[in-house]
């Protein structure tokens, strides 16, 4: 073997060394691009899925607090239209409280008419005594009747002896009539206290529900009116919230499509390792030992390194590996 | 001791004056009235205090308290006339005495009464028949017809008939 071989195959080994490096080179970027797009796309992926999940649950909360119109509610899942919404709850809650203040305001009412038909009732009492006093005025002219039909029967002497038994009689009857009227009376006076206190109690009940609902009605109102207040700021912060996560899943969306670079570097890489490949044929065909050997004519060795070289030219631009 | 004028249970009609007791033979009552409007009289005794019209007749009434020489009262609700029969010699007359008030009718066994108390010649106490006895308590029994004098008495028909009485001496 003569020095120009070893130093051929020396050089060939080198040109293929050198290339075969790149070419590793090349292949690498290649994987490392593709693994760190794959790991890119899921990490963006869940990312997405995530902020899908937090639009859903903002939106969520939202329509809780805000009322949330029948056509929305219908396209909104299952699990929302259930869910408590808090204006709703407030509405029901403002409607119950004036339910019972008009009840209050109503029983004050009927208190008033009833302080009304009490003093019917003590004006009827009166007239009670003014017709017990006129028995009364009876029974008096009735025991003088019986003293006088005494004296006469007295006068009479034994005949109005019987008659001194009637009109005796009678007198115990206009007495006994008088007991009665008597307590009549005390019970028409006592009958005549009781409703009186009865009433006054009534009266100062009444006016005391009519002042009581007319402030729970005005505390009724604020409280409804700072509830709403509260809810119209947490909605109003909520859609803010939302507001940012479509832009997060705008950005995401772009971080995503620019994923796609993969596909112009691969086959920018791809073709690097073509010409690799090519050029490492044309080492091959760069036959060193025949260049040196000066047994065979100039001319013919020059005419093979031409078309080496013209080979390589043409297949250099083409296509295929 | 027996009262000789009062043998019998008799009835006595019994009414009030000045918180005293006074009883009067139920025999000379004729009746019990109330107390109605009095026309006066001029220029008659202080106990005269007018007459009446009783169902048509005039009926003089006198003031029982002033006389008995005691403080007159007001006229109350309970104020009443006792129309008395009174005996002059052979004429028999009706006057009204204002009392009090009237109590009962009641009996009195001849046992019940005392005799009139002798309180001196001072005092006339013929009037008094008797003294009741009721438990604790006196009834005066009244002699009607010795009440009034007889003068008083002439004075009393003597408006009953009309006639103008002569001016006091």
């Amino acid at each position: 073997m003569n020095d120009a071989t070893v130093l051929n195959r020396e050089i060939q080994s080198e040109f293929g060394k050198g290339l075969e490096d790149i070419r590793a080179a090349s292949s690498q970027i290649r994987s490392l691009v593709r693994d760190t797009v794959v790991k890119l796309d899921n990490s963006f992926n869940s990312l997405r899925r995530q902020s899908e999940q937090q639009q859903e649950l903002v939106i969520g909360l939202a329509s809780d607090l805000d009322e949330v119109p029948a056509a929305d509610k219908e396209s909104k899942n299952q699990e929302h239209s259930n869910s408590a919404n808090i204006q709703e709850f407030v509405k029901a809650t403002d409607a119950i409280l004036r339910t019972f203040v008009d009840r209050i305001a109503q029983i004050s009412q009927e208190s008033m008419r009833m302080v009304y038909r009490m003093d019917d009732v003590a004006a009827y009492m009166l007239r009670v005594q003014e017709h017990l006093s006129k028995i009364n005025t009876v029974v008096e002219l009735t025991k003088g009747l019986a003293l006088n039909a005494r004296i006469v029967a007295a006068r009479a002497g034994r005949s109005g002896e019987a008659f001194t038994f009637v009109a005796t009689e009678i007198h115990q009857l206009a007495s006994s009539s008088r007991q009665v009227s008597d307590q009549i009376s005390t019970a028409v006076e006592e009958t005549n206290a009781n409703i009186h206190s009865v009433r006054d109690i009534v009266k100062e009940m009444a006016s005391k529900d009519m002042g009581f609902a007319m402030n729970a009605k005005g505390q009724v109102d604020t409280m409804m009116a700072d509830i709403s207040a509260i809810n119209q700021y947490r909605a109003k912060t909520l859609r803010q919230v939302s507001g940012i996560t479509e832009d997060i899943d705008d950005k995401v969306d772009m971080a995503v499509s620019l994923l796609r670079f993969e596909e112009a570097v691969v086959p920018i890489l791809k073709r690097i390792e073509r010409k690799i490949s090519a050029t490492e044929r044309f080492a091959r065909m760069i036959d060193m030992e025949l260049v040196l050997n000066e047994a065979q004519p100039r001319r013919e060795r020059l005419l093979k390194l031409q078309n080496a070289l013209l080979q390589q030219q043409q297949s250099f631009d083409s296509a295929s590996v | 001791m027996a009262i000789s004028s009062i043998t019998e249970t008799t009835q006595f009609l019994t009414f009030v004056l000045a918180d005293e007791v006074f009883a009067v033979d139920i025999g000379r009552v004729k009746e019990v009235l109330e107390y109605t409007q009095l026309t006066k009289v001029p220029r008659t005794p202080k106990f005269m205090c007018g007459v009446i019209n009783l169902r048509g007749s005039v009926v003089p009434v006198m003031d029982m308290r002033l006389k008995f020489n005691m403080s007159q009262l007001d006229r109350t609700v309970n104020t009443c006339i006792i129309i008395i029969e009174v005996t002059v010699g052979e004429n028999k007359t009706v006057l009204g005495a204002m009392a009090d008030s009237v109590k009962e009718v009641m009996s009195l066994d001849p046992d019940q009464i005392d005799p009139p108390p002798k309180i001196g010649a001072k005092l006339r106490t013929d009037f008094i028949r008797g003294m009741g006895k009721q438990g604790d308590h006196f009834i005066i029994i009244l002699d009607t017809d010795k009440v009034f004098s007889a003068e008083e008495l002439e004075q009393a028909m003597d408006l009953r008939s009309g006639a103008i009485p002569e001016a006091a001496a």
